[in-house]
């Protein structure tokens, strides 16, 4: 229990390190920027203000539209949330399977349409793919919204995640690796020494090399892709016209506007770090053996 | 007498049949060559575009051939202004061949060496590079060059060297992890008892025998990121502006038809996309498993 | 005292990736075990006893090779139930059984996998019909045959503790136990393997043991099913010589008490001879002689080969060093695998290979040679 507080304490410690060196390197970039701007100053001062309004979450306005950042940044942060997670979802049930079954068969015929399969989901670019689906849907079925009913109160809001989500959980990249790395991480564990003496007691192969070659690597790779997700998530929100961080952070560009988008970047920052924050302590319960 | 013995040993084995499912994997002979193939078409696209030995101009408006599906005369059909799309995608290979290079040498080279430096310096260097590689490393991509948009206003070759930059932190934790692997293994502690100097060592044992092979694959997976950053930033409008091709743009531009029915004009360029992309995808991962296989053998 | 489980004529080739050939692991081995006996397999290292052992586990499937042979082993009432029905949905033969209570465990195998010797091809393939061999070997792995491996740290898994491993293969077995028999049950064998203070050892993880600790808990974990045969793999490998002993005593007492009868795979002969009633000696992937302990073991006189008398004398015996006899030591190395067998594999460091019969042993291998009862040598020497 002490090492676990321990752990958890140099983590914590680490990722509030890092929170503050992101945003000294983003306020550094700010200042470096050409031209006056409003807020813009060098100085340790104006550093700190912009700390205390971004780890109070006052964020203050925006230079653009002048309506406070709070209200328009936590619904679109909500937003992003429940489409990365979903997707992220989606793309596990997608990716596990098929690493467990290249991994048994060892990239064998059966396994081969499914691995190309694989590739070609994380190959392809993503606002195609929903340009694809839309056009789909919207040709062939009708049925489902393809836009998200911004602003009014008609419709199903859960029925408008399903297109985004399907999209980005089998558009992101990380599909493919996934498979990958299941697939080798399980095919090396299958053939280490106490999975076979394990198979000889009758135990299923599966179940005994579940640990270390499935769950460790799915949670390392997952929550390092976090990232790559909310970057995803910046084009699946433009092709759906999803109320997200992503559009917000597009339009915010657009209008240069910078106060926004650096907040934007402080909270999906606080996500990847936070994730990392996630992974660390899980591998810590998955992996009890470092003595 | 016993040579006797050899010879027949020699000529029974020979005599093995083996079946030809177990003779190689199939497989990497297939990835490597589907990706070298792209890397070969790739190169031919960016040479014909450069030297502008085109049989017609890419740029030119022709509004009588609007639309055109593909036929032997436009393979790959006309867009809406009656430009050759073939000829749009070889022009197109311009605007992320040399940011992608520029790209991938920035990662690999710097991503080399601090992973060396990390692994050799474990101390103090190691944390503090790791720190600024974290910091680089936390923030989305995308979200970062939407960040240097706004504040630069930059060229493609600009926004590129930071896609370059922001790919540092994963090439160098890899080679981190595979030289402190390497420093701790036998034939490294042999080649210092030999007498061989460190930059020796670092050099040609570890760098060039050892972890030659996790730098290509990452150059592969490094161009091919490069080639969905691109095309995800046109799309976007904020990557190469029109009239001048990118594959990306091709695509954006095309979307506006789907409904219409014309899905060539916006899928033969992402069909392109998609094939490139695994090519290069393909390419790493056979050259990985080949590689892996000699060592584990 | 019925016949239990019964080999033959095993053969087992691996493909060798990089000279693309065939290597010979395991050729001719064939043995019978009777219930409640120790059959102890002797040889260097590399002479095939583990390959053996893993064929007969049905566990070789990790490298492409081939498989050949039969194995008839008496399963207990209710499997046979369940692997006769299994069977019945295969075509039926002749020689899947075996006075009706053995079945071949290779069952199958002429259907799937064949080749010819002269020249080596292969004719079919092995992959299926390993497939469809784990679904023989659901009934008799854990349950009938259980296994423990040479390197007892490695063969536990690192990421439960030895306590979870432990009740999750008893409840496997004993499906309506509820957790606190499981438990009950778990502390007992691990006080029946005679280790102490056993809370404490059911919390521990794999790497924080002893390797004497960690081969008495794979001794538990495979004992939880109560199988009919246990194959230790070199269960004495890392342990010092005090502890050796001890194992062995406590591998004899367990088969008492458990009713267990014993594969024991050595390669010190000694040790081996204190439990065995059986010995079976391995050379380069055959068997050169087989026999009850009795006769291999015996010292003065009496046929023996001579691959045996390096291995006994190159193990000092009590009396060996009290009369302070100097060691003998086995000249040269276990021939390459990869010849196929046309002369004695013995014949380079066989002492007696000299003048006429020299001729005879390069000419061809000896076939195994009845010498008494139970008691067969494949040696010149002997042929009568």
């Amino acid at each position: 229990m002490t090492r676990f507080l321990k752990l958890f304490i140099k983590e914590l410690l680490s990722m509030f390190l890092l929170i503050i060196g992101v945003t000294a390197l983003l306020f550094l970039l700010f200042n470096l920027m050409p031209g006056s701007f409003p807020g813009k100053g060098l100085g340790g001062a104006e550093y700190l203000k912009l700390l205390r309004r971004l780890f109070t979450f006052q964020f203050g306005t925006s230079i653009v539209s002048g309506r406070d950042i709070n209200t328009i940044v936590f619904p679109a942060f909500r937003n992003t949330l429940i489409l990365t997670i979903g997707s992220i979802f989606l793309s596990i049930l997608i990716s596990v399977p098929i690493g467990i079954f290249s991994a048994y068969r060892g990239f064998e015929s059966y396994s081969w349409p499914f691995v190309i399969f694989s590739y070609i989901m994380s190959s392809i670019p993503v606002f195609y793919l929903g340009y694809l689906v839309i056009y789909a849907v919207s040709r062939y079925t009708g049925y489902l919204p393809i836009y998200y009913p911004y602003g009014s109160e008609r419709g199903n809001p859960l029925i408008s995640y399903v297109l985004p989500v399907l999209v980005l959980g089998f558009g992101n990249e990380s599909i493919s690796e996934i498979v990958r790395l299941i697939a080798n991480e399980l095919k090396r564990v299958m053939n280490t020494d106490y999975v076979v003496a394990s198979k000889a007691r009758g135990e299923s192969v599966l179940r005994s090399s579940i640990n270390e070659g499935i769950l460790i690597p799915l949670i390392s790779i997952i929550f390092s892709k976090i990232p790559f997700l909310i970057g995803g998530a910046v084009i699946v929100e433009h092709v759906f016209n999803w109320p997200g961080m992503g559009r917000l952070a597009f339009q915010s560009t657009l209008n240069r506007d910078l106060p926004v988008l650096i907040v934007i970047a402080f909270l999906a920052v606080l996500c990847v770090r936070s994730g990392m924050l996630l992974k660390e302590l899980i591998l810590y319960y998955f992996r009890p053996g470092e003595k | 007498m016993k040579r006797f013995y050899y010879e027949k040993e020699r000529i029974n084995i020979e005599g093995f049949h083996v079946p030809l499912s177990k003779r190689a994997s199939v497989r990497d002979v297939v990835s490597v060559g589907f990706g070298l193939f792209v890397v070969f078409y790739l190169f031919v696209f960016f040479v014909i575009s450069v030297t502008n030995t085109f049989i017609k101009d890419p740029m030119q408006v022709e509004i009588s051939k609007m639309f055109l599906s593909p036929s032997f005369e436009h393979i790959f059909g006309t867009d809406f202004l009656g430009r050759d799309i073939f000829l749009r995608i070889v022009k197109g290979t311009e605007a992320f061949f040399i940011p992608g290079i520029i790209s991938v040498t920035i990662s690999t080279t710097f991503g080399l060496l601090f992973g060396i430096i990390s692994a050799y310096y474990p101390r103090y260097f190691s944390k503090i590079i790791f720190y600024f590689l974290n910091i680089i490393d936390s923030i989305p991509r995308l979200i970062f060059i939407l960040i240097i948009i706004v504040l630069f206003n930059p060229s493609i070759y600009l926004i590129m060297t930071f896609v370059g930059i922001s790919s540092i932190p994963k090439v160098s934790s890899y080679i981190k992890s595979k030289v402190e692997l390497l420093k701790k293994q036998q034939f490294i502690e042999a080649c210092k008892e030999l007498g061989l100097s460190q930059v020796n060592i670092i050099f040609k044992h570890i760098v060039w025998l050892s972890s030659k092979s996790v730098l290509i694959i990452q150059a592969t997976l490094g161009m091919g990121e490069s080639i969905l950053i691109e095309t995800s930033l046109s799309y976007l409008g904020i990557g190469v502006q029109e009239p001048i091709p990118s594959w990306g743009n091709m695509v954006s531009m095309g979307k506006d038809f789907f409904f219409q029915g014309k899905i060539w004009l916006s899928t033969i360029p992402a069909l392109v996309i998609l094939v490139t992309i695994m090519g290069l995808y393909l390419l790493g991962d056979g050259l990985n498993s080949i590689y892996s296989e000699k060592v584990s053998r | 005292m019925s016949l239990l489980a019964e080999l033959n004529d095993l053969k087992v080739y691996f493909y060798d990736q990089r000279d693309k050939r065939f290597i010979r692991a395991v050729e001719n081995v064939g043995f019978s075990i009777n219930e409640g006996t120790v059959l102890g397999v002797v040889g260097e290292s590399g002479c095939g006893k583990t390959v053996t052992a893993l064929s007969m586990m049905g566990l070789l499937e990790s490298e492409p090779g081939i498989i050949d042979g039969q194995f008839f082993f008496k399963p207990s009432e209710e499997d046979a139930e369940l692997i006769k029905q299994s069977l019945s949905r295969g075509v039926r033969k002749q020689n899947d059984y075996k006075k009706d209570t053995l079945f071949n465990l290779f069952f199958g195998l002429d259907r799937y996998v064949s080749f010819e010797e002269n020249p080596f091809t292969i004719i079919k393939d092995s992959e299926k019909w390993l497939r469809r061999n784990n679904r023989i070997m659901e009934h008799i792995r854990g349950k009938n045959i259980s296994m423990i491996f040479q390197n007892p740290e490695q063969s536990l898994n690192p990421f439960i503790p030895v306590g979870g491993q432990l009740t999750r293969t008893i409840k496997r077995f004993n499906r309506e136990a509820n957790s606190y028999e499981i438990k009950e049950k778990a502390i007992k064998l691990l006080r029946s393997v005679r280790l102490y203070r056993p809370e404490i050892v059911m919390s521990m993880y794999a790497g924080s043991l002893s390797i004497g600790m960690a081969q008495r808990v794979t001794i538990a974990i495979a004992l939880c099913s109560h199988p009919r045969l246990l194959i230790a793999d070199e269960p004495t490998t890392g342990l010092d010589t005090t502890n050796i002993y001890k194992m062995i005593e406590l591998l004899e007492v367990l088969m008492t008490e458990m009713n267990l009868t014993l594969m024991l795979i050595s390669h010190n002969i000694r040790i081996v001879s204190t439990i065995a009633s059986n010995i079976l000696v391995m050379y380069a992937g055959t068997v050169v002689e087989i026999g009850s302990k009795n006769y291999v073991m015996k010292t003065k006189k009496g046929p023996k080969h001579p691959y045996t008398e390096a291995l006994v004398s190159s193990v000092p015996s009590d009396s060996d060093i009290k009369r302070g006899k100097k060691l003998r030591v086995i000249p040269g190395t276990v021939p390459n695998n990869k010849r196929k067998m046309d002369c004695c594999p013995f014949l380079e460091r066989c002492p007696y290979a000299e003048g006429k019969i020299r001729q005879k042993c390069e000419s061809a291998c000896p076939e195994l040679a009845r010498v008494a009862s139970q008691h067969y040598i494949r040696c010149y020497l002997f042929y009568s």
